[in-house]
């Protein structure tokens, strides 16, 4: 195959010409998997109607309707009543009388938030501080059935979400934690300790054991040890496995839609319901997913050297 | 002397590591039986298998590596 | 006072330690997984009905097991479940290999692309799952606008159609997690030592043998255990399904998940979807001990 003779370049390395066959493969996959990512991006800023014309349209005049549509409620009003109000004064109020509409109140998208907010942050807080506990304890002490105990804390992982939410809210309902911040705190506590344990033991077990001895030797306590040395040095994997845990449960949806209703409802279960007239309201959908997305997006960049490591649980660590 | 020699082919027999091969073996005929879209018999009775793999799987993965 | 108890606390020995770090995480574990496990056994046996309080629970012994298990219509699902777990494995196996290949000749650029590609493997199924609905629409949807840009079909619906719906999710779940086989290769890719093809170069083995003997032997492990991995996932694929298709039209695409939901939460018949959810979760528990196994045998690696 390779007639040049390039001293310069080992044999190893691959030739100029199939290194560019590559990336032009490779860019072509990625301009199709980047489509529907700039889809929802482009549907947010387009009218409700420019989102359902045919054929799609790709040039559009951009409007912040979808915005609008999102935190907002509005009702439908007849011409005369419309007519008989004072004109619109703001810009929001300006896009809906557009649509002989008025603004009924804030919509329930702001609560959904806060909700998802307070359930990922809450459940990463208690799933990283109980698994740092454990994995640390994993990692350096002879502890009696640690493989079974370990494999029985991943096999709960593997446990089909639908399966286990049925006697979940069956116990829940008992103990009124069905639709509660609290309950699902709990829920994806629980969930997310699997993750957290099995990848922390990872990084802690990368940890030299020595550091440890010498500072036990130096007259530290085995506490005071693992607060002043292992937790610095496992500062970077502590953060890694909070944002999976964060992700996880920001993104989690199954659990969600079936124990939650109206007070703890978190995004992903509330944004397919956004409808407006006559159907999905899609350019509302799409402002609530690219603001739902661009978190996940930031802690992708952020994390991209140590995503394999999240999704096989610590196993392959690249 | 000879019991003794009896016992190590027995013990061979049941090591780790070929005994989880056999489990794994019996899941996966479970598996698939339990979603060929061939006959329902073997989808009936799929369940039998997949149950009595994982459980001999759960046994075997505590037996000793030697 | 404060400070012996301190010193009481930083003198603990290390078994109480290791109690005292990984009780309250069995503990959760126990209160949130095994006692609704125990729970859901012994509910399969049963003919509660959850939206009926106060009825008195019968014994109903191994009826509902073998309900599911004589049932043609379960059994359709579970081959809707095949069809599904088949393609994507299949599809994504064979996309996510190649692109881990190509992005392994280290063109410029190849750590950007690598993020980019990567990115629908983080997103949340189920949102995304609702977009691609919007996507697959017959007239205002981009999809359809592409393969008729192309090829001209006329009008057609991806997720109303009983012959293309069970397409429509594969298409969906291939997008989102061809990232994943593809890093998984590339980890494999990268496990190669630079000796073994420097002694293939000087022994004047053709590319193509250094694929079949170095490369892919020693990518296949990763390939194997993503394969695994997602096949254990896509088996109680869940969210991505209910909010694309719902299992429709029909039941064309109700996945075992799904059939599991329709029965636990909108028919209620909690006896009955607690078997099945025995069922599923015995083959998730064994497919899930094939898959620790592989798993520490490349960690031993």
């Amino acid at each position: 195959m390779s007639t040049n003779i390039d001293t310069s370049r080992s044999p190893l390395e691959a030739t100029a010409f199939s290194k560019r066959i590559a990336a032009f493969i490779v860019i072509i996959y990625a301009a199709i998997a980047i489509i529907p990512m700039l889809l929802i991006v482009t549907t947010a800023f387009k009218s409700t109607t420019d989102a359902i014309t045919y054929p799609p349209k790709i040039l559009f005049k951009p409007s912040l309707e979808g915005v609008v549509n999102l935190s907002t409620q509005r009702t439908r009003q007849s011409k005369e009543y419309l007519k008989s109000l004072p004109p619109p004064r703001t810009w929001y109020e300006k896009i809906v009388r557009k649509r002989q509409m008025v603004i009924a109140g804030p919509s329930r998208f702001f609560q959904r938030f806060v909700n998802s907010l307070v359930i990922g942050f809450g459940s990463t807080f208690f799933s990283v501080f109980l698994g740092t506990l454990a994995a640390y304890a994993f990692s350096r002490f002879k502890i009696p059935l640690k493989d079974d105990l370990l494999f029985f804390i991943l096999s709960t992982r593997m446990f089909p979400p639908i399966a286990a939410a049925v006697p979940i809210f069956l116990m829940y309902r008992k103990l009124g934690l069905n639709d509660t911040h609290l309950g699902m705190i709990v829920l994806y506590t629980v969930v997310n300790l699997s993750l957290s344990v099995w990848l922390l033991k990872g990084f802690i077990d990368e940890i030299p054991k020595e550091y440890e001895e010498a500072a036990l030797v130096d007259g530290y306590s085995r506490l005071s040890a693992f607060f002043k040395i292992i937790l610095p040095q496992a500062a970077t994997g502590i953060a890694a496995t909070a944002i999976f845990c964060l992700i996880f449960s920001w993104n989690e949806y199954a659990f969600a839609i079936l124990l939650t209703f109206r007070e703890a409802q978190t995004l992903p279960p509330f944004i397919p319901t956004i409808i407006g007239e006559g159907g999905l309201d899609w350019p509302a959908i799409a402002t609530a997913t690219s603001i739902f997305m661009l978190p996940v997006i930031v802690f992708t960049i952020i994390l991209r050297k140590h995503l394999l490591r999240g999704i096989t649980f610590g196993a392959v660590r690249k | 002397m000879k019991t003794e020699n009896k016992k190590g082919r027995f013990s061979k027999l049941l090591r780790k590591g070929p005994m989880e091969n056999v489990a794994s073996a019996i899941i996966g005929i479970g598996v698939f039986m339990f979603m060929q879209p061939f006959t329902l018999f073997l989808y009936s009775h799929s369940f039998k298998f997949i149950l009595t793999g994982t459980l001999m799987f759960l046994v075997v993965s505590h037996f000793s590596e030697e | 006072m404060l400070s012996k108890i301190n010193r009481k606390l930083l003198n603990m020995s290390d078994r109480s330690i290791a109690w005292l770090f990984t009780l309250p995480t069995i503990i959760l574990l126990i209160f949130i997984n095994i006692y609704p496990l125990i729970w859901s056994v012994y509910l399969s046996f049963t003919n509660f009905k959850a939206n009926r309080r106060g009825m008195e629970i019968k014994w109903v012994g191994t009826k509902w097991y073998e309900k599911i298990l004589m049932s043609e219509d379960v059994w359709a699902n579970m081959q809707v479940t095949a069809h599904f777990l088949f393609w994507t494995i299949f599809i994504q196996a064979i996309l996510g290999l190649s692109l881990a290949i190509f992005l392994n000749r280290k063109f410029k650029g190849h750590e950007l692309m690598t993020t980019v590609v990567v990115l629908p493997m983080m997103l949340s199924p189920a949102v995304v799952g609702v977009f691609w609905s919007y996507i697959y629409q017959p007239q205002a949807g981009i999809f359809n606008y592409i393969i008729n840009f192309f090829i001209d079909f006329g009008e057609f619906t991806m997720i109303g159609d009983f012959v293309l719906a069970p397409w429509s999710i594969v298409i969906v779940d291939t997008w989102i997690w061809t990232p994943f086989v593809m890093l998984m290769c590339l980890a494999g890719l990268k496990s190669i030592p630079d000796y073994l093809y420097e002694a293939a170069e000087v022994d004047r083995a053709s590319k193509w043998q250094q694929f079949i003997h170095i490369t892919l032997p020693s990518v296949m492990p990763f390939l194997m255990l993503a394969v695994l991995f997602r096949g254990i996932e896509n088996f109680k694929m869940f969210d991505m399904v209910n909010e694309l298709t719902g299992g429709g039209p029909g039941s064309v695409t109700e996945l075992a998940s799904i059939h599991l939901k329709r029965a636990a939460f909108e028919k209620w018949r909690t006896g009955y979807s607690s078997a099945f959810a025995v069922i599923l979760f015995v083959t998730v528990f064994g497919a899930g001990s094939i898959y620790v196994k592989f798993l520490n045998k490349l960690k031993e690696k």
